[in-house]
């Protein structure tokens, strides 16, 4: 019973670090058809600067400030200096958007060094609650309402704003949006920015949940990303969370009951979901 | 006219490219070549490492042997193992190293020793490595010995001087990490000791609660979680309550790095881990390399840097020994002398599997290590052909 | 006998590189043969990718994972069966490639465009972690080593030159296959297929049959490269079946300009060679190099590089003239 109940809230504290990576690679990919590999290097990058800023001045809020800049500052310079002539050519951007994983990493290897390094828990975050023997850590609680709490912003954002209305707009037919009068380039842009910021938010807010980070972890984090648009379903909020709250459950419950086969369990979630919901479990 | 250009610009493309491969002069220095994972997954283990070889050679060893200077070439194999081979190849047929400091992942080892093999360079492997190297290599010479050397002490350490009775595991699911508690557990059952329980996560795994979740109860936790990715588990462990006491059946390159450790903080403090090299051994001249990597790097050396060290001490030895003669069977036979390095008296079997002890360390409260016990092992070839394989025994 | 002169001069550039191929040995050492040996293997792979990613449409990202099945098939083979001949092995790495394409082919086949993409990257990723899983048998992320040259039972043994040879043999062989099947009837269709899929069906294709048949005729020369690799590396690594090597085979495809045939052997060229030669200037920042590359070539050689090769050689013909 302890078990199943750590295993249960494990799960959805990783779906909810999953989501806020997911959500920013789910909508410039339903938005703009960019397949943006550097996502995950702008998670990276989050979490290091951010850990360094938080590490050094005690302040969580102020790491997830720096971290998440920088991280929407490298993603406004890939997308207004390189990815903006490539709208529709998706070869092209997956060239582009690979340098840069190159560029970002070894970037971070040259200041960081190779080492994995801890994520930051503030003071009032140590500590966790009695289940069992065991215990579930304080902080991984919080992340667990900072997720849900970035994720009805997000959909309130979508639903209930003109901007949200837009951005659906365009992402089911572009054209005829722009033919409204409605310029799309800052709606981009401003959509680039914001996944790129929830990446680095996630990347500083994140860290512990995944036991620290290091040079891969970026590359890890994106193709579970990926995993998440395919269980979800590309280009919603609610796609985002119902593949990221899946697949986070579904690693940890197979780390439980079924450990023999945890390194398949993802991946074989993407084939049954693509071979059944080829568009995945939630459509626009 | 416009023809010719053409065909001119070909010419010289053809030009340039034999250039590329022109080889380079005959030469007087002595060289040796390392390759190492400089990027990639292995960087951190391999950025020790070299700094640990440059800093032996450029203060601390002799510039020339018999009028001859010593040269090092460095090459990065970017963590994969095609490229470790093409670099070998490089190095052996195009710059003519006579010795090479060898990569560090199991994989790499196996792909360019075989290439090394054939050609008969000898190949010096930083700290412990894959007991393969031992039965199925004649030009490796394991330094640190083979993983199986580094963790059987452990299991000795564990039930005779811990007096511990019984354990619970929990590893990586790679063949190194097979390799290493397979061992410490013949050990520490064969003294009479019980492992309980056995958990394998995959590669790469950042979800440990399930895991830590199960552990059952026993007398303590033995971990090898491996790889620059999977420190992630100290972390969890620590903060899900876990209190019994831990042992990390072999360093994994991060727990043995002062650097490292204090990146990753306090949850590795208290925990057990053993490993060849650590900066507080009272080995001869160990003090002066300490100070000096302090003041060039800023952090006592960690384990790969003093293996590095004693590596290029080893291979500058057995140079002094033949007088700068670079044969390959004249090395060969000087290697197998025995030497003293930052690391301690490193003896060779007649299979060039390194003897030297291995120190169980604990980590301290500000990130330094206390050796808490100190066991030579060394490993012989028992049986042939197939049923060949490692017997560890215990030296002292 | 002008228009003979034309068609001649049209063939010079693959002429000069056949040439060169066959002289490498005598004019190069033998690490620049061992690094050109990869790159035709790496080459063909790619070339054989190029047949589905670029001429047909289909972006497939289990690549490595054919190619990989194939080289583990022969190195399990050779090592719990002490199988050396070659006539053995390379049938039965080639069958269980192709095996392996049906059956992903049948799965994957369901799924278009990105989606294609996705399900085929997952797919691969089940055989990648397969060699993970069961590192009992396959040795794990250490990998299969020793695997010797092939045995051919003539009574002579390989040395790398001659290995060389045989690579550049089976290469030429391949690639002309490829050719053939590419500039056929059904090569057209594929094309077809990539530009309009609708109208293909309206014209009575039966466009699932063709894709499914260049997926497997695909799958069966990345078969054929995995064996080569496996003999002439000695080594299986997991890393050779995973994301890394299928993302790296696309790469290839797209810096030498995908539906071109040639333009992957250019993007294999181009990658071994900048990794080789660059990370020997700076052993620890060569990626950025390497990234920046990447960069420049997609902006200044927008759909690749073979295309900006082939009007320059238009160029130089038109005023030979």
């Amino acid at each position: 019973m302890d078990t199943l109940i750590i295993t249960l809230l494990s799960g959805i504290c990783y779906g909810f670090v999953l989501f806020l990576v997911a959500t920013g690679l789910s909508l410039v990919l339903g938005l703009m058809g960019i397949v943006n590999l550097a996502h995950g290097a702008l998670f990276m990058a989050g979490a290091y600067t951010g850990t360094y800023v938080a590490k050094a001045t005690h302040s969580l809020f102020l790491g997830i400030l720096v971290g998440g800049s920088l991280a929407a500052a490298v993603g406004f310079l890939m997308e207004r200096g390189f990815l903006r002539f490539f709208y529709k050519q998706q070869l092209m951007q997956i060239l582009v958007t690979l340098g840069f994983v190159h560029i970002i990493t070894n970037i971070h290897q040259w200041i960081y060094g190779g080492w994995p390094q801890s994520g930051f828990i503030p003071s009032y975050l140590q500590g966790a609650i009695p289940i069992g023997d065991l215990g579930f850590p304080y902080h991984r609680l919080s992340v667990i309402v900072v997720g849900a709490a970035a994720c009805v912003i997000l959909w309130l954002l979508q639903e209930k704003t003109k901007i949200g209305a837009i951005v659906r707009a365009g992402m089911n037919d572009a054209e005829i949006t722009t033919g409204l009068g409605i310029n799309l380039t800052p709606i981009n842009v401003g959509t680039f920015c914001l996944g790129a910021f929830l990446a680095g938010f996630a990347g500083v807010v994140g860290a512990p949940v995944l036991g620290g980070f290091n040079l891969g972890s970026g590359q890890e984090m994106f193709f579970v990303a990926i995993g998440v648009c395919i269980v979800g379903g590309v280009g919603s909020i609610q796609g985002a969370l119902v593949g990221a709250l899946l697949i986070g459950l579904a690693v940890n419950f197979a780390g439980t009951y079924a450990q023999s086969i945890a390194i398949f369990v993802m991946y074989m979630l993407m084939i049954l979901v693509l071979l059944f919901k080829p568009a995945g479990l939630i459509t626009r | 006219m416009k023809k010719f250009r053409a065909l001119l610009s070909i010419t010289c493309l053809i030009a340039a490219l034999i250039g590329f491969t022109m080889p380079a002069s005959a030469a007087e220095p002595i060289k040796l070549g390392a390759i190492f994972g400089l990027t990639g997954l292995m960087a951190p283990i391999a950025e020790e490492s070299v700094q640990g070889l440059k800093l032996a050679f450029e203060q601390f060893l002799p510039k020339e042997i018999g009028g001859r200077p010593i040269e090092v070439i460095y090459e990065d194999s970017s963590s994969k193992p095609d490229l470790a081979v093409q670099k070998a190849k490089k190095l052996v047929e195009r710059d003519k190293v006579c010795m090479i400091f060898g990569p560090v992942h199991g994989g790499h080892v196996m792909a360019t020793t075989g290439y090394l093999d054939q050609m008969k360079v000898p190949t010096l492997t930083l700290g412990t490595n894959t007991g393969a190297l031992i039965m199925h290599r004649k030009w490796t010479w394991v330094t640190g010995g083979a993983n199986p050397q580094c963790s059987y002490p452990v299991g000795v350490f564990a039930y005779e001087n811990a007096r511990f009775k019984t354990c619970t595991v929990l590893a990586t699911d790679r063949e190194v990490g097979h390799e290493f508690i397979e061992n410490f557990a013949a050990a520490f059952e064969g003294l009479g000791g019980k492992v309980i329980q056995q958990q394998w996560f995959p590669p790469g795994t950042t979800q440990f609660a399930p895991y830590v979740a199960q552990i059952q109860k026993a007398d303590f936790l033995a971990t090898w979680i491996g790889d620059a990715d999977g420190i992630a588990g100290f972390p969890t462990l620590r903060q899900m309550g876990i209190k019994m006491p831990i042992i990390q059946v072999n360093h994994a390159g991060a727990l043995l790095s002062p650097k490292a450790v204090k990146q990753i903080g306090d949850s590795v403090v208290g925990i057990m881990t053993a490993g060849n090299y650590v900066s507080t051994l009272a080995t001869p001249g160990n003090k002066e390399f300490v100070q000096a990597y302090q003041k060039k790097y800023g952090a006592p050396p960690g384990t790969f840097a003093g293996q590095g060290m004693s590596a290029a001490q080893v291979a500058m030895a057995a140079l002094k020994r033949t007088g700068g003669d670079t044969t390959p069977e004249k090395l060969r036979e000087a290697l197998m002398q025995p030497t003293d390095t930052v690391m301690g008296h490193i003896e060779f079997t007649k299979d060039r599997g390194g003897i030297n002890p291995i120190h169980i360390v604990q980590i301290e409260p500000d990130f330094s290590y206390k050796v808490l016990k100190s066991i030579v092992t060394r490993a012989d070839i028992v049986g042939e052909g197939k049923e060949a394989k490692l017997k560890i025994s215990v030296v002292r | 006998m002008v228009f003979k002169k034309a068609r001649f001069i049209r063939f010079v550039p693959s002429l000069a590189l056949l040439l060169l191929l066959i002289a490498a040995p005598s004019i190069f050492d033998r690490v620049f043969i061992s690094l050109i040996s990869q790159i035709l293997i790496y080459g063909l792979l790619a070339m054989s990718l190029d047949l589905i990613f670029g001429y047909t449409g289909m972006w497939s990202f289990c690549h490595a994972a054919i190619f990989g099945v194939a080289g583990y098939t022969v190195g399990l083979l050779f090592k719990y069966y002490s199988i050396k001949s070659f006539w053995v092995l390379a049938p039965a790495g080639l069958s269980m490639a192709v095996l392996t394409s049906l059956i992903f082919g049948f799965v994957a086949l369901r799924a278009r465009t990105v989606y294609f993409l996705l399900i085929t990257f997952a797919l691969g990723q089940l055989i990648y972690g397969m060699t993970i899983k069961f590192n009992k048998i396959t040795g794990g992320s250490d990998g299969l080593p020793d695997i010797p040259f092939p045995d051919l039972g003539l009574g002579f043994s390989f040395t790398p030159t001659y290995m060389y040879y045989f690579i550049l043999i089976i290469f030429i062989l391949s690639v002309f296959v490829l050719y053939r099947v590419i500039h056929s009837p059904f090569g057209h269709s594929l094309q077809g297929i990539r530009e309009s899929e609708n109208r293909m069906r309206a014209l009575g294709y039966k466009v699932w049959l063709h894709r499914y048949i260049a997926f497997v005729i695909s799958g069966f020369f990345a078969g054929v490269s995995g064996i080569l690799y496996a003999h002439f590396s000695g080594l299986m690594t997991p890393d050779n079946t995973g994301f890394t090597a299928s993302g790296l085979v696309m790469i290839m495809i797209i810096i030498g300009g995908s539906g071109t045939l040639w333009g992957a052997l250019i993007g294999s060229f181009i990658i071994f060679v900048l990794e080789f030669y660059v990370s020997g200037i700076s052993t620890d920042r060569w990626p950025i190099v390497l990234g920046v590359c990447f960069v420049v070539a997609v902006m200044f050689a927008r759909r690749g590089i073979f295309p900006v090769l082939d009007r320059l050689w238009n160029k130089v013909m038109a005023q030979m003239d």
